[in-house]
């Protein structure tokens, strides 16, 4: 089945959902927004001539069904099953979106950047941890912590990431690994505190918590509240909320063992 | 000083979100821009604290976005990141936590309202900015005009 665009060039209905499906699931993959999504495939599959689109997004499902020229109704379903934020990948989506917006440009060149964009890479191992810690050191100098506060944040997120790793490799439940990591980040915060005179824990256990916290999701899910879409809205504060449980359970946990863990040290 | 530590922050985690460029730049000096709103209003009301630094970062990430052929998400995403209010949810779910309901739901409300204003913020930037977009365009009139849904950004 192909259809007609605006410039009189036939494309193949069913590619053009394909490669629509795939652009979305990119970016919903890569860390943009439910709206995002679903304008992204409206105006791309729009562009390719399809007479009607209808779609539906949510941060692990995307739904679309189209209807070409000839009244015949194509539908695919695809699940998301990771977020992993990569915005560079989401600036290039974006711009292809953009660009096949404007013109439609051949499917086969379509899914050949699709697949350059997948390549993008994320930066070295060794620049991910280092931004890791230091992001938490920054964020606990930011709202008033010494260089020392900083310097144990440090620790308590490079522990504490250290000791998801292995964990992750055997796929541990998400809301689990929150909690471990958090009760670690508390403890060695607490352990410092304990040896050393100087140092502020809230600030220190707040900076390295803002690592764990989904404080952009929690306000993504308002903004989607707020703009359209509840559903969405709804799902993503449930994560939030979830993953700010896990945190202060966490916390709860390392606060109560503490006093054990010291008289064994 | 803590402007610096803003910057910083930002950074990284724009590093951690693989964003690449000028555009890394640009970002984090978001970031420092809401900071300083932010402390600027500091005795204020909650809700003033929290709106003006997102307006205000929305505002600069649309002249960004237009210099970096960047979502404007991104950018904003990067620079709200300093003044979200993760403590007060942390907090809001400790002291559900520890039994302790008054703090509960000081907090909790407090968080809800800076996170809502936040919200409300970003997308009332937003809808101004692409009303504005619309209304430029109408004045060309030109076919690309119809080709475009109106909910496009």
């Amino acid at each position: 089945m192909t259809t007609q665009t605006a410039m009189n060039e036939k494309y193949d209905c069913q590619m053009a959902l394909k490669m629509a499906v795939m652009l979305g699931v990119m970016l919903m993959e890569n860390g943009a927004e439910v709206y995002r999504v679903e304008e992204s495939i409206l105006r791309v599959l729009r562009s390719y001539g399809i007479k009607r689109t209808d779609v539906y997004a949510l941060p692990n499902i995307i739904i679309v069904t189209i209807e070409t020229e000839e009244d015949i109704s194509y539908t695919k379903t695809r699940r998301i099953y990771q977020n992993n934020p990569n915005f560079e990948r989401v600036v290039r989506l974006n711009d292809l979106a953009r660009r096949i917006s404007t013109t439609p440009i051949p499917l086969c060149d379509a899914f050949r950047e699709l697949k350059s964009i997948d390549r993008q890479k994320y930066y070295p191992l060794l620049v991910d941890w280092v931004s890791y810690v230091l992001a938490a050191a920054s964020f606990a100098m930011m709202i008033g912590g010494t260089v020392w506060d900083g310097a144990v944040a440090i620790l308590c997120t490079f522990l504490g990431r250290l000791a998801r790793v292995p964990m992750e490799r055997y796929h541990a439940n998400n809301f689990f690994l929150t909690v471990v990591a958090s009760y670690i980040h508390n403890v060695v915060a607490y352990a410092f505190a304990h040896a050393f005179v100087g140092l502020h824990v809230n600030t220190i256990i707040t900076g390295s918590l803002m690592m764990l916290f989904p404080g952009v999701a929690f306000m993504t899910a308002l903004r989607d509240v707020i703009a359209r879409d509840l559903n969405a809205g709804m799902f993503e504060a449930m994560e939030a909320v979830v993953v700010a449980g896990s945190i202060a359970i966490g916390s709860a946990l390392a606060y109560a063992t503490f006093p054990y863990i010291a008289r064994v040290i | 000083m803590s402007y610096f530590a803003a910057f910083f922050a930002s950074f990284f985690f724009a590093i951690l979100y693989n964003v690449r460029g000028r555009l890394l730049i640009y970002s984090s000096l978001c970031g420092v821009l809401g900071w300083w709103i932010y402390n600027l209003l500091e005795g204020h009301h909650l809700v003033m604290q929290f709106l003006v630094p997102t307006m205000a970062m929305c505002l600069y990430a649309e002249f960004i976005a237009r210099r970096c052929r960047a979502p404007v998400m991104v950018i904003t995403t990067v620079g709200i990141l300093p003044i979200v209010p993760g403590k007060g949810v942390y907090y809001t779910i400790d002291s559900l936590l520890n039994s302790q309901m008054d703090a509960f739901y000081m907090y909790g409300i407090n968080t809800l309202l800076s996170a809502g204003a936040m919200a409300f913020g970003l997308v009332t930037m937003s809808s101004l900015v692409r009303l504005l977009k619309m209304f430029k365009r109408k004045v060309p009139a030109g076919r690309k005009a119809r080709r475009f849904s109106p909910r496009m950004r």
